[in-house]
C-alpha cells in the first residue's frame, strides 16, 4: 500500500461501517470490491488498523454468531466519535480533493495555453 | 517483520504459530481475542481454499500466506505495562551489575575512615558479649576502619608508654580471609576495624580478653617512674583516680559484604585522635601512624589544655606500621634504643628492623612526630 493510501486507509474503513456493522474478512472484501482492488487491502494491514481505531475509540467490536450457522465472527461498527470522525475525514478528503482537481485542470490548461 | 523479510527468512507458519506470531506482546485478554479473531479469519478462508479443492495443509499455508505480516502486538501495541516491565528489569540488572562491579571490581579506599565515636550495631553487640570489655559511659571509645595498601604483607602494632614498648606484628598470610590470590584482581583490600578504649576492663586487662587483648599495657609502671621525682600518682584520662591499668586493644574485622561502617567524624576531647577534623587519614606503608595518644596526667591536674608550659606530664599511645615485608606468626623480642629525647630508635621485632618511633613524652612527642604524607 503507497504512502497515499495508508493515509486514507482510516477513512476507508471507518467509510466502510458507515452503514453497517462488518466482521473483518467482510471490510476486506468491501474495501477491495469498492476500491476496485486499487487498496488491495490485507490482512496485515487490516486488523492492525482495525485495533487502531478501537483504541481511538472510532469503531468498538462485538462478537456475534454467525448469520451462515459458522463460528461466531467479531463485528466491527462505528461509536458517534467514530461518525464525527468519517464526517471530519470526508470533509477533509473532499477539500484536498477539490485542491488536487483545481491544480491538475490548472497545469492542464496552462500546458494547452502554452 | 514485513512480508517480504517473512518471505525471506523461509518461514512458514502454522495456523497456530501464525496467530502466537502476530498477537505476541498484547496484553493478555487483547491477546485471546485477537487470536480469536485471527483464527475465524482463517478458518473461514481455509474453508473457501478447502472448498475449490485445495487440501486442507495446501489451504492453511495458503491462507496463512495471505495474511501477510499481521503483528497487532507490534511496538506500537506493545502494552505500557509490558515496556515498564522490561524497564524495571533492565534497571535493576544494571543496579545489580553495579553493584557486583562495586563490590568486586571497585576496592575500598585506603587509608583510615574515621568512625570515631559512632560505634555500629556490630560494635555494641560484641561489646555488651564480652564480658571483660571496657563498658559505662567514660570507656570513650573511638572507632576506626583501616583500610591497607595492596602491598601489605605484614602490620605492625605497637603501644608506647614511657617506660615499655610492646609489638605485635599480624602476618597477613595468617588471616584466612586476606587470600588476594582467591578474589577478582584489584578488589580486595585487607580491613580491621578498631575500637580504642581508654578505660580498663572489669578485669585489670585479663589474658582471655581476646577480641580485644591483641595489644596491651599496665600503666602503674608510670607512678614508679613519676613519684621519684615528686609527682602524684597518676590517672588515666576521665577514669580512674589512681594509677591503674590502661587497656586498648583492638578487634579484627576484615571486609565483608555485611560489615556495617558507621558515620565519620565527631572529635574527642582530651586526646590526640585520629582525625579531630577529617572523616579519613591517610596509612601509608612502611610508616607508623599514630592511632591514639593518650595524655596523661597528674591526679588533679588542671584539665590538659589548662596546664602550663611547662608542666611535666607525658603520654602513652598506639600506633600501627603496614609493612611490605612478611613477618613470621611466630616473631617476638623487642628491642630498641632510646635515643635523644627519648625517642624510639633501632627499633626491631623478631630480627626485622622497623622505622623509629617518637617518644613518649609529649614534648618529645610533638617534635619527634613522623611527617605525615
Amino acid at each position: 500500500m503507497t504512502p497515499l493510501k495508508s493515509g486514507t486507509l482510516d477513512l476507508a474503513l471507518l467509510s466502510a461501517l458507515e452503514h453497517q456493522p462488518r466482521y473483518g474478512l467482510d471490510i476486506m472484501h468491501h474495501v477491495n470490491a469498492r476500491s476496485g482492488g486499487l487498496f488491495g487491502l490485507r490482512e496485515g494491514s487490516l486488523y492492525p488498523a482495525l485495533h487502531r481505531l478501537v483504541k481511538a475509540g472510532y469503531i468498538e467490536s462485538e462478537w456475534q454468531e454467525s448469520t451462515s450457522g459458522g463460528a461466531p465472527r467479531k463485528y466491527y461498527q462505528l461509536t458517534d466519535s467514530g461518525h464525527s470522525a468519517l464526517g471530519a475525514k470526508k470533509e477533509e478528503w473532499n477539500s484536498l480533493r477539490g485542491a488536487l482537481d483545481s491544480l491538475l485542470l490548472t497545469g492542464r490548461l496552462t500546458g494547452r495555453l502554452a | 517483520m514485513t512480508r517480504r523479510a517473512f518471505a525471506r527468512a523461509g518461514t512458514v507458519l502454522s495456523l497456530d504459530g501464525y496467530i502466537r506470531h502476530a498477537t505476541e506482546g498484547l496484553p493478555k485478554p487483547e491477546r485471546l481475542d485477537a487470536a480469536a479473531e485471527l483464527r475465524v479469519h482463517l478458518l473461514e478462508q481455509i474453508s473457501v481454499l478447502e472448498a475449490k479443492g485445495f487440501a486442507r495443509e495446501e489451504a492453511e499455508f495458503l491462507a496463512v500466506q495471505a495474511m501477510g505480516a499481521v503483528r497487532l502486538g507490534s511496538r506500537s501495541l506493545l502494552s505500557r505495562t509490558r515496556i515498564l516491565g522490561w524497564t524495571v528489569l533492565g534497571l535493576m540488572s544494571l543496579a545489580t551489575g553495579g553493584w557486583w562491579v562495586y563490590n568486586n571490581l571497585m576496592p575500598p579506599r585506603e587509608g583510615i575512615e574515621i568512625t570515631d565515636i559512632n560505634l555500629t550495631p556490630d560494635d555494641m553487640r560484641i561489646l555488651w558479649n564480652t564480658r571483660d570489655a571496657p563498658h559505662g559511659p567514660s570507656a570513650n571509645y573511638n572507632s576506626a576502619i583501616l583500610t591497607y595498601s595492596k602491598a601489605t604483607k605484614s602490620v605492625y602494632y605497637a603501644y608506647i608508654t614511657p617506660d615499655s614498648v610492646v609489638v605485635k606484628s599480624n602476618p597477613l598470610s595468617t588471616v584466612n580471609e586476606y587470600d588476594v590470590s582467591k578474589r577478582w584482581p584489584g578488589s580486595y583490600r585487607y580491613q580491621e576495624r578498631w575500637l580504642l578504649a581508654a578505660q580498663e576492663g572489669s578485669k585489670a586487662c585479663p589474658q582471655d580478653w581476646s577480641l580485644f587483648s591483641s595489644i596491651r599495657v599496665s600503666v602503674p609502671a608510670l607512678s614508679s617512674v613519676y613519684s621519684s621525682a615528686g609527682e602524684p600518682p597518676y590517672q588515666d584520662l576521665n577514669t580512674k583516680s589512681s594509677g591503674g591499668p590502661v587497656c586498648s586493644g583492638m578487634k579484627l574485622l576484615p571486609r565483608t559484604p555485611s560489615t556495617p561502617y558507621g558515620a565519620p567524624n565527631v572529635s574527642t576531647g582530651g586526646a590526640l585522635s585520629l582525625g579531630n577534623d577529617r572523616p579519613y587519614e591517610p596509612l601509608p606503608l612502611n610508616r607508623w601512624t599514630i592511632l591514639k595518644q593518650l595524655i596523661i596526667t597528674a591526679k588533679n591536674a588542671p584539665f590538659f589544655h589548662n596546664l602550663p608550659p611547662n608542666y611535666k606530664y607525658t603520654s602513652i599511645y598506639l600506633a600501627v606500621l603496614p609493612s611490605d615485608q612478611a613477618a613470621s606468626p611466630n616473631d617476638s623480642g623487642v628491642a630498641f634504643k632510646r635515643g635523644v629525647n627519648g625517642k624510639i630508635t633501632n627499633l626491631t621485632y623478631g630480627g626485622q628492623l622497623l622505622p623509629d618511633l617518637p617518644a613518649s613524652d609529649w614534648a618529645e612527642f610533638m617534635r619527634n612526630l613522623p611527617e605525615m604524607p
